[in-house]
């Protein structure tokens, strides 16, 4: 209990020296001459007992760091302060600053009368993290005076509440260090006034205090354009997300759907790109390419499905394709997600949750206290009875990664593995859930439907370094390896499938069964030279890089007779399918003059493949079977080259307008492509353009309009469940984004992208559509003009005090929207919205959160199709004019989770 | 006042999310009334056999019909440009227009159509399901009546035919398909409003040879029991002596080859002509097929 006439002057600052700190404990890199030094926290002269105060311009420079900016510059290069500024790659960071700090009491027991007024100064300094919300975790007592002093100043600092550290605008989390020093009251029996207190407060100045910054080492520009996007921890969990790979909605454009179960990965929309399971988003992991290139269930196939939300530390978004480093399926863009925790989740953390259709779900985090963001091990596991029919299962997943610095050298491993089986429902027909025969989360009764299903197996292990020099020069290298075994038996269609190799044979069911292996080996490295300064006006660094991958692919697709124990009855697909990706980048990151900053560059990709298609040349009506032996190998081999440029001209520090071209490529199928096709990838032309309000901690707005072009689409065929080619298509789109804290217990995010997206030619003809339907400026199906989001979270300090601990708080609501958006046959899919909400308590060690997902009970259709089916194969005439198809998505459902974190 | 225009912006775009969009596409849902029709054929006609004939009655259990995208009909037909699930009885010596139902499917070019003779074969099921055409004609996909003029005598004839695939033929599919010398090539569009299939049982005819069933013979020995000497019924014993005779014309009737005197020919389905009908309702010369 603090007695106010005890109330002593506590004095604090925080640091006068800023260390950036990627993932370690105390870095020896010099400071960034454009680090601000942060000021003592603010006071209030007439109101002392007030704790929130206005936050001061933490850009003011004080004459101590005036004087440490100076004395980093070498004489020979020292540029003005805003050259500097204009032409270096380094980080601005701002360091965290008080923003509410009740004083710390001087202890009663502590009041000796026969001691002198110097013996009873004391000085307590706590090592206090800050996160990236601005919350005090993780306190230590790094210089004690005594317990009694050290317990006033933890329960002072307790209370404190900061503005988060800024690392070139965005909230990081922070060590820093808070020197309480404690002097003895004069007049105990009098309380000095207010404005006395306030006095003394501000007059306390410290010594330089060291600031560490956690998160990921800044090595290179990664922002090209309008639609680069980066996404903190915080902001990926402002709402409840019901698994880890949910952390994705927030991303700007983005929408996801799970039409497969949980052993499958879920189905993306990116601003006006279809991308089914990932053939036009780049994911990596860690630095770990997600894509399987050639895969039979989709092209670049992603299955995210083993993320643990709470590892997921940050995202970075590019949509678009305008940095060299973006690769293979950089369609509509690349979402790296960078795994780490966050300082105020760290420690030794077990949540049990347990919700709706008996969903259990277990995580164990390791991930010890004021150790490196990046190192932890995490471990979760979920098992659910699904929310219809046939939609049970397990998955599993444990990551582990760790993070040693060795100088200006920082190395990483991680390795990832997960498993995961669940029952499909399938897809059901719209016709039949309207006539009643249904019900909307229903599967088919029939053993070809009650037989769908999917495994995946996963492992993911990768070795990268990085340095950083002295005068900002950088280089990464990375070595990856990765196997993937999938399986997955589903039925889109009934029965409408003949046998081509059982002649006569056919009304199995056609239960597709699919297998892909996949075995990946993958090498990546650049260089990222220091400043060249030709010309005073004149400054860039120049990189060069490279990745490959090599992928060995096995892959089978066979029709099954649910009935006799998935007898195959026919076969599609048998082949062995060699891959190599070759990709040499060259950038040149340069500024010219104060405002202006240009990026360009060219990356070339050299794809070659061969495909072993053990039922290729099948033709058995045209030749004797035994005049030949069936299969069919061939090798194609292609370069995809293009220029990737951009320029950021940044008038005030508070606007930027960006304009950015690329060219990327997507890689084919390959059992797509013919013997000797000379260039069988796909080739991207995109252009964005736009500008960014900065608006600093308190909000951030970027608008754009995009402009991306195909030279070869493709879609999915529900008919063969696969992915087949459309044709080329463009898409015109423009998106706006906001990131605002009006407060800081307020955190709020959102987007709209709109999309107009319309095929340039017709399909390609085939057989049983020898004159694809097209006409000028055809929309494309499956894409949905408007996807609109947003993540809020409010977290405030219920009660000071509740049994010597703080009672947190906090809410969460994320809400989507669909628009219409066309499907084939001239049909339009149902447009829905959808909200989570989420309420959370945090008391000592404890957790406790209420989640809820779907909160108005939408009965939507996470994925829908439109396509001929029988799925009444008794009940009369086979029809066969398309049909709307859907896979349910959950409805209303709710999670309670309890956790421990020591 | 800016937080409220940006809230009424943010607002105006998501609501604007949920209203129908107008989408460019190459494909519309349609349907288009299908008409069926035959021929009025009141005077005799010749077949490619020169027999001459007069029919009756030709009724038609007609239906599923499926218009496909494609040039081949059949297994190439997964999805059908547009169909029409039902059956009728086609009335093929009536050249008045009946309607059969819709068409139900989308707009686009079509190359090839399939149809059924009440009998639908389904990949599920080794028997077709016989539609309600077919049953209405007691079992059959066709019935036709008429009479074959030899000679200056009318002679009567009766078929009575099932069309559809078997075990042996492809299960699954349409019995009658447009084959790849048919030509038939149509861009729908949301302005035709119906399509006319008419019929013309004469072509069924075209290679059915009546004299099957006709005889000009007499007793022998080893021979069958019952022989035709032109319209004059002979009854054989074992050693190959006529036992007795009987004057079919007389009686009004018909001498049909190991039958005798009959009221009328009835085409068995083991005879060339059944076999012969059968093709040329499933190869013969096509129906017209006419969009309005």
């Amino acid at each position: 209990m603090l007695h106010p006439p005890l109330l002593q002057k506590t004095s604090l600052a925080l640091l006068l020296t800023v260390v950036i700190f990627p993932r370690s404990a105390i870095a020896q890199e010099t400071a960034a001459p454009e680090i601000q030094a942060p000021t003592a926290p603010p006071t209030n002269p007439t109101n002392p007992a007030q704790d929130e105060e206005p936050q001061p311009d933490p850009t003011e420079d004080t004459p101590e760091q005036e004087s440490k900016q100076t004395d980093e510059a070498t004489e020979e290069e020292k540029p003005r302060p805003e050259e500097e500024s204009e032409s270096t790659p380094e980080p601005q960071v701002v360091p965290p600053t008080a923003i509410r700090h009740p004083a710390a009491s001087y202890p009663n027991s502590e009041l000796q009368p026969d001691v002198t007024p110097e013996e009873l100064e004391k000085t307590t300094v706590l090592k206090v993290t800050v996160t990236a919300s601005g919350h005090v975790s993780a306190i230590e007592v790094s210089q004690s005076a005594g317990p009694a002093f050290d317990k006033a100043a933890l329960e002072a600092l307790n209370q404190w509440e900061f503005s988060p550290a800024l690392r070139n605008g965005k909230p990081v989390a922070a060590k820093i260090l808070v020197p309480f020093h404690f002097h003895p009251p004069e007049a105990p029996e009098e309380e000095p006034p207010p404005e006395a207190k306030a006095q003394e407060v501000s007059e306390e100045k410290e010594a330089p205090q060291e600031v560490v910054l956690f998160g990921k080492r800044h090595l290179r520009e990664e922002n090209r354009s309008v639609s680069d996007f980066e996404l903190t921890g915080e902001e990926l969990r402002a709402a409840p997300r019901r698994e880890g790979v949910d952390v994705l909605n927030s991303t700007p454009g983005l929408f996801m759907t799970r039409g497969e179960g949980p052993a499958v990965a879920h189905s993306y929309t990116l601003r006006g790109f279809d991308s089914d399971h990932g053939q036009d988003i780049e994911f990596k992991v860690g630095g770990i390419p997600i894509n399987l290139p050639s895969h039979l269930h989709g092209q670049g196939y992603a299955d995210l499905n083993f993320l643990i939300a709470d590892t997921v530390e940050e995202l970075h978004v590019s949509e678009g394709v305008y940095d060299p480093q973006q690769g293979d399926f950089a369609v509509a863009g690349s979402i790296d997600i960078d795994l780490g925790v966050d300082q105020s989740k760290r420690g030794v953390v077990a949540r049990t949750s347990y919700g709706s259709f008996q969903t259990l779900d277990q995580l164990v985090l390791w991930a010890p206290k004021n150790s490196e963001e990046q190192s932890f091990g995490a471990a979760h596991y979920t098992q659910t009875n699904g929310f219809g029919e046939q939609r049970a299962g397990k998955t599993g997943s444990g990551i582990l990664q760790q993070v040693w610095t060795l100088g200006d050298v920082q190395l990483r491993a991680l390795g990832i593995i997960h498993a995961a089986r669940a029952d499909t429902a399938g897809v059901v027909r719209r016709d039949d859930i309207d006539s009643g025969k249904l019900c909307f989360h229903c599967a088919y009764p029939d053993p070809t439907a009650q037989e769908q299903n999917a495994l995946n197996q996963r492992f993911l292990a990768g070795l990268f370094a990085n340095y950083r020099g002295e005068k900002g020069e950088s280089g990464e290298i990375g070595l990856w390896w990765s196997y993937d075994n999938f399986r997955i038996q589903e039925n889109f269609t009934g029965y409408i499938h003949s046998s081509y190799v059982l002649a006569g044979v056919s009304g199995r069911g056609d239960l597709i069964g699919q297998q892909n292996q996949t075995l990946s080996l993958g090498l990546s490295g650049r260089h990222r030279t220091s400043q060249y300064r030709p010309a005073k006006w004149l400054s860039g660094t120049i990189e060069v890089g490279a990745a490959g991958r090599i992928d060995s692919i096995e892959q089978s697709q066979r029709l099954l007779d649910a009935t006799v124990r998935q007898q195959t009855w026919d076969e599609r697909v048998d082949a062995r399918v060699h891959s190599m990706d070759v990709g040499f980048w060259g950038d040149v990151d340069g500024r010219i003059g104060r405002y202006t900053a240009l990026r360009v560059g060219a990356r070339a990709d050299l794809i070659s493949m061969t495909t072993e298609d053990r039922l290729g040349n099948f033709a058995p009506n045209t030749r004797p079977r035994d005049t030949y032996i069936i299969g069919y190998r061939r090798s194609a081999m292609g370069v995809a080259a293009g220029p990737r440029a951009s320029v950021e001209v940044t008038p005030a520090h508070w606007i930027s307008f960006l304009a950015a071209y690329g060219e990327g490529y997507r890689s084919p199928q390959a059992r797509t492509v013919e013997d000797g096709e000379n260039a069988p990838f796909t080739k991207v032309r995109s252009a964005d353009l736009g500008l960014k309000l900065d608006g600093g901690d308190a909000f951030m707005l970027s608008l754009g309009g995009y402009f991306t072009q195909l030279s070869n689409d493709i879609a999915f065929d529900p008919v063969e469940g696969r992915m087949e080619r459309v044709g080329a298509s463009r898409r015109l789109g423009g998106q706006l984004f906001l990131r605002s804290r009006p407060a800081y217990w307020l955190l709020a995010t959102g987007s709209i992208t709109y999309v107009h997206a319309t095929l340039l030619e017709p399909p390609p003809a085939t057989a049983d559509e020898p004159f694809p339907p097209f006409i000028e400026g055809s929309t494309l199906p499956y894409v949905p003009p408007l996807v609109a989001r947003l993540d809020l979270a409010a977290s405030h300090q219920l009660m000071q005090d509740l049994g010597t601990y703080p009672l947190l708080g906090k809410i969460g609501v994320g809400a989507s929207a669909l628009s219409q958006r066309p499907l084939p046959y001239g049909q339009t899919a149902i447009p829905f919205a959808l909200l989570d909400a989420s309420a959370e308590l945090s008391w000592s060690v404890f957790d406790l959160k209420a989640s809820f997902f779907n909160l108005l009970n939408t009965d939507y259709a996470a994925v829908e199709y439109n396509y001929a089916s029988d799925w009444s194969p008794n009940d009369g005439v086979r029809t066969r004019t398309p049909a709307r198809h859907i896979a349910a998505g959950s409805p209303f459902s709710w999670q309670i989770s309890l956790g421990v974190r020591l | 006042m800016k937080n409220r225009t940006c809230f009424a912006l943010t607002l105006a775009l998501l609501l604007g999310s949920f209203l129908p969009a107008c989408f460019v596409t190459a494909q519309e849902p349609h349907e288009i009334e299908l008409l069926v029709a035959g021929t009025e054929v009141t005077d005799t006609f010749i077949n490619l056999r020169d027999q001459e004939m007069r029919l009756s009655r030709a009724d038609l259990a007609f239906g599923t019909l499926t218009l496909c995208p494609g040039s081949q009909a059949g297994a190439l037909c997964t999805t059908a440009r547009m169909e029409w699930l039902d059956s009728v009885i086609v009335d093929a010596l009536d050249q008045n227009l009946k309607s059969a139902g819709t068409l139900t499917g989308v707009t686009g070019e079509t190359l090839s159509w399939m149809y059924d003779l009440g009998f639908s074969s389904q990949l599920t099921q080794t028997k077709s399901f016989v539609l309600d055409a077919a049953e209405e004609l007691g079992g059959y996909s066709c019935r036709v009546e008429g009479e074959y003029l030899r000679e200056g005598i009318a002679i009567p004839f009766e078929a009575n035919l099932i069309v559809q695939q078997t075990e042996e033929t492809e299960q699954g599919m349409a019995v009658v398909r447009k084959s790849t010398s048919d030509s038939f090539s149509h861009l729908l569009t949301t302005s035709d409003q119906s399509l006319t299939v008419t019929f013309d049982p004469r072509v069924w005819f075209a290679d059915s040879n009546m004299e099957e069933f006709l005889e000009d013979s007499t007793c022998m020995p080893e021979g069958p029991p019952i022989v035709c000497r032109g319209q004059i019924e002979e009854r054989c014993d074992a050693d190959g002596m006529i036992s007795s005779t009987t004057n079919c014309t007389a009686q009004g009737q018909v001498c049909v080859k190991e039958l005798g005197c009959q009221d009328k020919i009835l085409i068995p389905d083991t005879s060339s002509t059944y076999r012969s009908l059968q093709g040329a309702l499933v190869a013969g010369e096509r129906p017209t097929f006419a969009f309005n």
